[in-house]
């Protein structure tokens, strides 16, 4: 359905609205919990109430990623709009 | 044509439900206080994130209509321009002061009243995918309300958490407000351009800018003097500036 010649819904750019929002919104959580989650599970490796020092790698590298990953969803919407 | 900045606010709502459970996920697993404590930190940057995708959208719908005016008056060609500075300065200058001046009401409504007290794994889903709504919209080319996207961010963070039930009088009126703003903005253009056209170029937006002016100051002084006497809302600014 158009409206003076324009269409009344942009389907496609709607369609990319609703991808960058859920991957955007919903991801930063997801990282950001994962960055606490492993935070969390490192201390609890280090005051001893979990065992094992390749608990506290993984644990740390959970952290590291979310950590990584957090900031490179903040540079990538940064980029994108000064670019 | 209808844009994808009208679907915006569902869309914040949905992504703000799921952001909320998977938050609310993350803080089954790793208990109370890390969670707190550390959405309450990542907080910081995702208000940071609202306010960066308030400034990309908000100040630009007011610098296209000051450029729309000046390529109306001749004042820039139509075919190739760039923004001025002094509009580009006023309209950040404008908006800047705008947010430093208060709107504490609508922060106690969205803040307190309409999910009740937000809790920071909340929060940071909202304010997630409001920023991230806004930010897409303005890199996309769409202009849209910030408030209204984070409202229906905050509405949908409070179905995601579940405990609290969203307050669907208060989402409501909001509702309605938002649809009488379009039809009204609209009346109040035509009754300016009347006022214009009858009076004449000079007198007219003289006469239209003292009464904006004016209408402006006797609503800020009239909103502060109420404001002084809400304990509700002094009770907020006291518990927002830590001593």
């Amino acid at each position: 359905m158009t409206i003076l010649g324009a269409p009344l819904v942009a389907w496609g750019d709607l369609g990319n609205v609703v991808l960058v929002g859920f991957a955007g919104g919903v991801g930063l959580v997801f990282t950001w919990g994962l960055l606490l989650m492993g935070l969390e599970r490192v201390q609890e490796v280090r005051s001893g109430e979990l065992a094992g020092a390749g608990l506290l790698v993984g644990y740390g590298a959970m952290a590291l990623m979310g950590g990584l990953c957090t900031l490179a969803l903040l540079l990538l919407g940064l980029w994108a709009i000064t670019s | 044509m209808l844009i994808p900045g009208v679907f915006a606010v569902v869309i914040a709502g949905v992504v703000a439900v799921v952001g909320t459970k998977l938050a609310y996920g993350f803080l089954r697993r790793i208990g109370k206080d890390m969670a707190s404590r550390g959405y309450r930190l990542g907080q910081i940057g995702s208000a940071s994130l609202v306010s960066l995708g308030h400034g990309t959208n908000d100040a630009q719908k007011s610098m296209g209509i000051i450029v729309l005016a000046l390529v109306a008056n001749g004042s820039l060609s139509s075919e190739n321009f760039t923004v001025p500075l002094w509009v580009k300065l006023s309209c950040a200058t404008a908006i800047a002061l705008g947010t430093f001046m208060g709107g504490w009401r609508i922060i106690d409504t969205l803040g307190k009243k309409v999910t009740g007290d937000i809790t920071p794994p909340q929060g940071f889903s909202a304010e997630a995918s409001g920023a991230t709504l806004i930010l897409a919209s303005s890199y996309f080319g769409y202009p849209l309300s910030t408030t209204q996207v984070v409202s229906g961010a905050v509405v949908g963070s409070g179905i995601g958490r579940g405990e609290t039930e969203v307050n669907w009088g208060i989402a409501g009126r909001m509702g309605v407000a938002w649809v009488l703003t379009i039809p009204g903005a609209a009346l109040m253009a035509a009754t300016v351009y009347g006022v214009v056209y009858a009076l004449g170029d000079t007198a007219g937006p003289v006469l239209v800018g003292a009464g904006a002016i004016a209408g402006s100051i006797a609503l800020f002084l009239k909103t502060r003097r109420e404001d002084a006497t809400d304990a509700e809302l002094t009770e907020l600014k006291t518990a927002a500036v830590p001593a």
